[in-house]
């Protein structure tokens, strides 16, 4: 088990610097940032004078490492456009997306949980089959034209909730739902199938044969081994969502890093796009690190691989 | 005993057959997948009008369900008039041309990568497993817009960036699929009858994956298309005035609150097609009974 972690580890740090490496040539090839700071009107010597302040005239692979650097220690530069530090900016935004994708991944887990369960117990019943339609529709209603009807209905024609802006609450209800329901399907499924597998399996039959009531074999013995790799595979959803919640962000005007990072695009404010891409991708390593190890714990053939 | 006598039975090809007619939701999947790719296919022929041809005379006209319709227009019109019949049959060229084109790119660099990792293990599949990582780390829609804003918005550019992108899962599927085909019997025979690795992998691997590289394709290239179409939506996809169903809801966005069919329209030709591909992925499936697709 531990030479798996140690490996794991590894690989994951590996997958991190190349991703910073990345962030950092990708915002490099879109041009020259002097220039993205000066703004269009800017005369020669305006540049060189941005180029100087900004270091821009160093080695490029002396830049990226004083960049790293200080990225590791929380100083993603300045933003070009609203010459903000950058982890300021993030610090007031992340919370947002944050929030937004617990509380999806929470509605998603809400929904397909109870679903697995009942899709798995009455296996082949109609039942099931309404589960099961559920989660087709959900992989393929798109998920900002599901944002814009909810808007439509509870927002302008049934006036229930707001439609932008970052608030209270009632701001989060409809980019959570959308954001939650595009997740669900493969969590139900994931249930569904550790439900049916934990049914039919030895340490089931025998709690039966003693006679166990059927609920505390459901929810004691099944569930809880059928939880766990949802349980993972929910970690790594939720680090999707804070890379995929750009869209919903941007429909709802929700103030999180998804639009912050839309709007520096537009904008080209490469800073604040390389933090918000290293910061998402970060927190993506970190939670598939977690999810593996917890899937490692739970099998004994991975933890003997090594 | 009179069984005896070697039963001629329907070959497996039609039995596959028979099962997936016999699969309800796969059918329908496939049915409705096949028209809209006729309809794509033969768009000149069945559009009533130019998908681009304005007429400002004519602007925001209603579907058929309203009173004030008119009849040369069954969908209505688009705010500088153009129909919006025509404009959803041609958007159906669009999407699934992305869906088709970024699947066969990210298809190639998925099971080239994910059969060589598997059949080759070592060296290679941990590459491949850096490879794999790297890729599922980098938040996909904000890399695609910021190339997007790069390069700029084109047909071609966006069918790049998804092609280039989306070829995870090939891999992680292909690489399981593969290293469970690679301890087979028929491979060990092959393998000690001195058959090269580039035979092994073209003779025996490659037939025995294709119908988990099948799944993987339909659940790619709905996720092509749906990624498209946010792309678009966002005004970082294809270039206006093409008719794609994403820039057809970004154009209905600010119409919302009045005409809402703006937006109803396109959205729900997305859906029926990407619930048609997630049909036809799903039962695939069922009916051959492998591919483990989990996302």
């Amino acid at each position: 088990m531990l030479r798996y972690v140690i490996r794991r580890f590894l690989l994951a740090l590996l997958t991190l610097i190349t991703v910073s490496a990345l962030a950092f040539f990708m915002t490099w090839l879109s041009g020259d940032p002097a220039l993205a700071i000066a703004g269009d009107t800017a005369s020669a010597e305006d540049i060189a004078a941005v180029r100087d302040h900004y270091g821009l005239d160093r080695p490029i692979v002396a830049q990226y490492f004083s960049w790293a650097g200080r990225a590791l220690r929380g100083d993603f530069g300045v933003s070009y456009h609203f010459d903000l530090p950058v982890s300021e900016m993030l610090a007031t935004r992340l919370p947002v997306t944050m929030t937004l994708g617990a509380a999806s991944i929470l509605f998603a887990l809400a929904l397909a949980i109870p679903l697995g369960v009942l899709a798995a117990v009455y296996n082949n019943t109609i039942i099931d089959r309404a589960a099961l339609t559920i989660a087709v529709l959900g992989q393929a209603i798109p998920t900002f034209w599901f944002a814009l009807m909810m808007m439509i209905l509870f927002g302008i024609t049934l006036r229930w909730l707001p439609i932008s802006g970052g608030g209270s609450w009632a701001h989060y209800v409809m980019p959570t739902i959308a954001l939650g329901y595009f997740a669900t399907p493969v969590l139900m499924r994931l249930t569904r199938a550790g439900m049916l597998e934990a049914l039919e399996s030895d340490y089931i039959r025998t709690a039966r044969a003693y006679g166990l009531p059927i609920r505390s074999i459901l929810f004691r013995h099944a569930l809880r081994n059928a939880l766990i790799p949802v349980v993972a595979l929910a970690a790594v959803q939720f680090g999707f969502m804070l890379g995929g919640s750009i869209v919903i962000e941007t429909v709802f005007s929700l103030p999180g890093i998804g639009w912050l990072g839309y709007d520096a695009i537009l904008r080209g404010d490469l800073p604040v796009v390389q933090a918000i891409l290293l910061v998402v991708a970060g927190f993506y390593v970190i939670l598939t690190f977690l999810a593996d190890l917890l899937n490692a714990a739970l099998d004994p053939r991975m933890r003997s691989a090594g | 005993m009179a069984d005896q006598t070697p039963a001629v039975g329907p070959s497996p090809g039609r039995i596959a057959l028979r099962r997936m007619l016999a699969h309800r939701s796969f059918a329908l999947g496939v049915s409705v997948l096949l028209v809209m790719t006729l309809m794509a296919i033969f768009a000149p022929l069945i559009a009533p009008h130019d998908p681009y041809a304005t007429d400002l005379t004519q602007r925001l006209l209603p579907p058929f369900w309203h009173d004030d319709s008119v009849p040369e227009h069954i969908l209505g019109t688009d705010k500088v008039g153009r129909d919006y019949l025509s404009r959803l049959i041609y958007g159906a060229r669009v999407s699934l041309a992305i869906g088709v084109l970024a699947v066969l790119l990210s298809g190639l660099i998925g099971t080239v990568l994910g059969v060589a990792a598997g059949y080759f293990g070592g060296k290679v599949d941990a590459v491949v497993t850096y490879l794999i990582g790297t890729r599922l780390s980098l938040p996909l829609f904000l890399v695609a817009l910021a190339v997007v804003a790069m390069f700029g918005s084109s047909l071609t550019i966006v069918i790049l960036v998804l092609g280039l992108f989306l070829w995870d899962q090939f891999a992680v599927v292909m690489r399981s699929v593969t290293k469970q085909i690679r301890s087979q019997d028929y491979v060990r025979a092959a393998r000690a009858a001195g058959a090269s690795h580039m035979r092994i992998l073209w003779r025996e691997i490659l037939p025995n994956v294709r119908e988990p590289l099948l799944v993987v394709a339909t659940v790619e290239m709905a996720n092509a298309i749906i990624l498209e179409a946010s792309l678009s939506f966002l005004g970082f996809g294809v270039q206006a005035p093409l008719p794609s169903w994403g820039l057809m809801l970004s154009d209905a966005r600010e119409f919302m609150f009045f005409d809402p069919w703006l937006l109803t329209i396109p959205g729900c030709a997305l859906f029926a097609l990407l619930l048609a591909i997630n049909l036809t992925g799903d039962g695939l499936r069922d009916v051959t009974g492998r591919g483990g697709v989990l996302r």
